[in-house]
Formats: structure tokens, sequence, C-alpha cells
């Protein structure tokens, strides 16, 4: 099972993506200008990608985490 | 910038600011409990679990003479016409033989680890990056161009005539020219995702 603390933040980073998204849902009809669109393309826009680069890494992580644990976890040891 | 300025919701805005400010402590609050988890993880591999499996060799080392010196004594004891049962003996000379080979591995894997886990972690760093600065660069930024463009808009229907909330080029000129001042953006580095996932030793 991949580190859950890890997944947590990807996770966490997931909602707070999505937070902002419906937000920007809600400003869209309101604002429909020039400068609505300038400012989603220099500021909004980029966010998405990096966010899903940042938790596809997460979950990369997460796994190598697990499999180091699994490696050299003694099953002896009380946690 | 001949378009007309169309904002109808100042409230709005400012519920886009509080999203992003909120989206900037979230996002960051996150990747720092991530790389929290990871320093964790990089400090057990390289500072408690070679060393551990090491001791382990050793106490594991020692079982094993000791089960061996039993079942030798066991055996020792056998006359003519007296033969001691030392299957247990035996049993627990396996145990203790396959815990040391168990320990060995785990010692070799530890060692293999340090340098495959430093790997995973660069390859972590280099997915977040960008998030990490638009979080801590970019949306901050966002966030005090819609603080000035609010500012402006609320100025500038305290002195328009009332005409609901519509508010025309007048604004859109102000606006435009509090974008305009903003610093560039900073290096938009296409996102790193690296394809070669860390290679695990074992």
């Amino acid at each position: 099972m991949p580190n859950a603390n890890v997944m947590a933040g990807a996770h966490r980073l997931r909602h707070a993506i999505r937070a902002l998204q419906d937000h920007w849902r809600a400003v869209e009809p309101t604002w429909d200008d020039s400068v609505r669109r300038r400012f989603q393309e220099r500021h909004l826009d980029p966010i998405e990608p990096a966010a899903d680069a940042a938790m596809n890494g997460m979950v990369k992580i997460a796994e190598v985490l697990d499999k180091v644990r699994r490696d050299l976890a003694d099953r002896s040891e009380t946690p | 910038m001949g378009t007309q300025a169309s904002v109808h919701s100042i409230d709005a805005l400012k519920g886009l600011r509080t999203a992003l400010a909120l989206f900037s402590e979230d996002a960051l609050a996150a990747l720092g409990a991530v790389e929290m988890e990871v320093k964790r993880a990089v400090q057990w591999v390289q500072h408690d679990r070679r060393a551990y499996w090491q001791e382990q060799i050793k106490r594991r080392r020692e079982q094993v003479a000791a089960a061996q010196a039993e079942v030798f004594r066991r055996k020792l004891a056998k006359t003519a016409d007296y033969t001691p049962a030392y299957s247990e003996q035996k049993e627990l000379l396996r145990r203790a033989q396959a815990s040391l080979q168990d320990a060995e591995m785990r010692a070799v894997l530890a060692k293999k680890w340090e340098p495959a886990l430093q790997q995973a972690v660069l390859e972590y760093h280099a997915s977040v990056r960008r998030i990490k600065d638009l979080a801590s660069g970019d949306v901050p930024r966002a966030v005090a161009l819609l603080e000035r463009l609010i500012d402006a808009l609320e100025a500038y229907v305290r002195v328009a005539p009332p005409s609901g909330a519509v508010v025309d080029g007048s604004f859109d000129s102000i606006a435009n020219e509090v974008l305009d001042a903003e610093p560039p953006p900073s290096d938009t580095p296409e996102c790193v995702t690296p394809d070669d996932e860390a290679e695990s030793p074992s």
C-alpha cells in the first residue's frame, strides 16, 4: 500500500485544486472580459498541469517509500 | 484593448481572491507534509537501516552458532542405547539460519536503496517544482493583482453613476493597466514528469 502520509498530501493537493476550479467556474459568468482572459492565461491555466505533475510525482514516491519500508523493515520489530 | 470590461460581481472576485490564497496555503501545506515524510524515509534508510541490519547480522550469527552448538551437544549425547530427540533443536537451527539469511539480504538491500531512493527523491522534487513555484510565487502575485483590481473596481463604482453592477470600459483600461504593470510571469518550464521510475534495487 503506497505511503499513507504521502497519499494524504496528494489528496490534499487534489482537493485544493478542485476547490480553486469550483471558485473559478463560479466567477466566470460574472467576469467576462479581456482582463479575465489575461488573468486566466497568466495565473490560472498553469496551475492544473503543474498540480497534475505533482500528484503523479507524489503517487510515485509513495509507492517507492512503501517498497523501501517493505524491503528494509524488520517484521519482528515492534512498530 | 478595445473590448468592454464586464464585471458583474465584486464579491465573486473577492471569493476568487480568497480561493487563490487558500489554494496557495493548502498546496504548500500538502507539499510540506510530503517533504517531511520523504525526509523521514531518507533519514531512516541512510542513518538507521544499514546499521540496524549489520547489527542484526551479528546477533543472528550468534543465534545460529548457539543453535548449532545445541544440535551438536545433542548428537554427542547419543549412545548405543540412548538417542536423544533433537528435531526441535534442528528446527530452531533452521529458523536461525533463515533469519540470518533474511538479515543479510536486507543489509544488501539497505545499501542498494540509498542511491535508488536518492534518485527517486530527485525525480519527486522535479515533479513538484513547478507547483511549488506557482503556489509560493505566482499565486500570491495573482492574489495581490486581484486585490488591486478589486480596489480599482470599488473606487470606480464609488464614483461611477449607479448602473447596476456592470462596469464599463473605464474599468477595462484600469484593469489592463494593472495587468500590464505586473512583472513578467516567471519562467514556465515544462512540468517535469520523470518518465523513469526509480529502479527498485530488489
